[in-house]
């Protein structure tokens, strides 16, 4: 019995001596982890949406990706995020010809709207330099005329920050901060902008059969998509495609804004640049219309400040090029045709799209 | 009264299945023990000589022309039913004389045997006609929205564009577009050769299309100083013409 007393004694001693495990403060596996999935509510006819096999999307992903878009910690001295470029009310531009990056540095190109790109099926930017959403994400930060920090630093900053190892653990169950790497800071951006959708315009009333167009929204309606042989073909639903509701083909093409004598007289190469193919040059992808009524200034230069001058450019069928699409031609459209155009891209305009909570800036 | 229910029921059911569209799927061969694979070899002319994007041709007697946008869906028929799915051969990428003797492969894997009703489907076929893009996954030639045109319920079949020096200042400042749809205008072309698929083998067969008979064919030339344009119905006399060319600048070589 005393044996056993000094053994029991003894167990207890060293028991309590032993060194207690300090937690990890690396170790993130005690925050539960168990996303979400978001399901795309839209109409069958947009298609499938583009999402990769390896980010699939979950409601603790696009917030993270919301916040991070949000967030000036991409950009060197923390003064510009994704958003300042991309605004709500713009549609997700900065309604500037040109958009400008930190210390007021001036970019390339005007910024584009981000509506629908899930249901892009090609790549991404004015020239298609980034085959899909997760690379067009990487480059906006080490773009010395925008973010310009480096990616080494973004990482060492959301590792040290604890709010958004907690959401990266969320979203994507890693289990050391230190597995926080730009690879998946991307993939949450590229998630919240897969999420970004349009889908409540006059024009998406109309199409659903909740609401009739007036008869000018009608005509013009015609005219775009060329439905009605009485009336001009206005030539532009051949790129800017409506069966899909998406108001483009995501293809590049030369519209005519720039004048080139030959082929490497453009200023702007545009997608030339990236495909290494003169024959390219000058060739800019083809945006969606959807909220063009908030987007101006127009084109990949900003040069058309209002829609007006834009359905003046292709009235006129556009500057010379060689290689200017052959679509590009004159368009004959009297006055009251041409309002009537101006009319129905006003019904594309979707007022829900601007007041969505869910793609606002949760820092204001 | 009973009596009179049930066959009007009857006559339902009946009324239903007559009613049920008979559209089989065709009879595509996987690959596998008893197939061999058919290559076409597309490959564009002009005049016998080779064709690229940019390239300036002289159309109709003297009319400076040069093509920015050439494209076509095709798919391989045996005995009028199809055997492959519909593929786009699409000229558009090329810009010079190499690549335009290579021209656009289309493979098929077919059944081994001997082939002597082979057809090359011009446009889209019925069956396929009827879908939209948001019915293919992406990737797929027919999922293309750019290829649709909802005025015609239809795919474009064919698009033929590019531009002309109307003046003769040696600037080709206007363009032309002339595209094509809707089921009537699906053509085939007839492949007059036998074809032999050998079990585990390749046959290659080499199909040029010139496209001058397409501008300028037995069934009408088509003037681009006249109708620069072919998007809709009210152009669909121009689009049939060209449908009509197509048969007439396919040969196999």
């Amino acid at each position: 019995m005393k044996n056993l007393i000094i053994f029991a004694s003894l167990i207890l001693f060293f028991g309590a001596c032993k060194e207690n495990t300090p937690e990890d403060p690396n170790d993130l596996s005690a925050i539960s982890y168990t996303p979400q999935a978001y399901t795309f509510n839209v109409p069958k006819i947009w298609g499938q949406p583009n999402v990769p096999a390896d980010n699939p999307m979950t409601i603790e992903g696009i917030e993270l990706g919301r916040r991070l878009f949000y967030d000036p910690i991409f950009s060197r001295d923390s003064t510009i995020s994704c958003g300042s470029c991309h605004n709500t009310n713009g549609s997700f531009t900065d309604n500037k010809p040109i958009s400008n990056g930190i210390e007021g540095r001036t970019g390339k190109r005007s910024s584009m709207a981000l509506v629908n790109l899930a249901f892009n099926p090609k790549s991404f930017f004015w020239d298609g330099r980034a085959k899909i959403l997760e690379e067009q994400a990487l480059l906006p930060i080490e773009d010395h005329t925008e973010m310009d920090e480096n990616w080494d630093n973004v990482v060492r900053k959301l590792q040290r920050h604890s709010d958004y190892t907690t959401r990266f653990r969320k979203a994507f169950g890693i289990a050391k901060k230190t597995e926080i790497t730009k690879e998946l800071a991307v993939k949450a951006v590229a998630q919240f902008e897969r999420s970004i959708i349009s889908n409540n315009s006059r024009f998406d009333k109309f199409i659903a059969g909740k609401i009739e167009l007036t008869d000018d929204e009608q005509f013009g309606y015609e005219m775009f998509d060329n439905k009605t042989p009485t009336l001009p073909d206005a030539q532009c639903g051949h790129c800017h495609a409506t069966l899909n509701q998406q108001f483009t083909t995501n293809e590049f093409l030369n519209n005519g804004l720039q004048e080139a004598n030959t082929l490497d007289d453009f200023t702007d190469l545009g997608h030339g640049a990236v495909s290494k193919n003169k024959n390219d040059n000058g060739k800019m992808r083809v945006p969606s219309l959807r909220n063009i009524a908030l987007s101006a200034p127009y084109m990949h230069n900003g040069s058309l400040k209002t829609l007006e001058e834009v359905v003046d450019h292709y009235r006129s069928g556009g500057k010379y090029s060689t290689n200017k699409d052959p679509l590009i031609q004159q368009i004959q459209l009297t006055n009251i045709q041409r309002k009537q155009i101006l009319v129905f891209l006003k019904t594309l305009t979707d007022s829900t799209f601007l007041k969505n909570e869910a793609y606002k800036n949760p820092f204001k | 009264m009973k009596k009179l229910f049930y066959f009007f029921l009857l006559s339902i059911v009946f009324v239903s299945i007559q009613c049920t569209p008979n559209t089989p799927e065709p009879p595509i061969a996987v690959a596998g023990e008893n197939t061999g694979t058919l290559r076409i070899h597309f490959i564009p002319t002009y005049e016998n000589q080779p064709l690229y994007m940019n390239k300036e041709l002289k159309h109709n007697g003297n009319l400076p022309i040069k093509f920015q946008r050439l494209s076509l869906f095709t798919n391989l028929l045996s005995a009028s039913v199809a055997i492959s799915p519909t593929q786009k051969v699409n000229f558009s990428d090329i810009y010079d004389e190499n690549a335009a003797k290579k021209g656009i492969l289309m493979t098929t894997n077919m059944v081994s045997g001997t082939y002597d009703k082979l057809q090359i489907g011009i446009g889209v076929d019925r069956t396929s006609n009827k879908k939209l893009p948001s019915d293919y996954k992406n990737g797929d030639p027919l999922a293309e929205i750019g290829d649709y045109w909802d005025s015609w319920n239809s795919y474009i079949f064919t698009k033929t564009e590019g531009k002309f020096d109307a003046d003769g200042s040696g600037k080709f400042a206007s363009g032309f577009s002339y595209h094509t749809g809707t089921d009537e205008m699906y053509r085939v072309f007839n492949i007059p050769n036998k074809i032999v698929i050998e079990k585990g083998k390749t046959m290659d067969i080499y199909v040029e299309i010139d496209f001058k008979k397409v501008m300028n064919g037995t069934n009408g030339v088509i003037d681009p100083l006249k109708e620069k344009n072919a998007h809709s119905l009210a152009n669909k006399p121009i689009a049939i013409k060209i449908m009509d060319n197509y048969i007439t600048a396919f040969s196999v070589k």
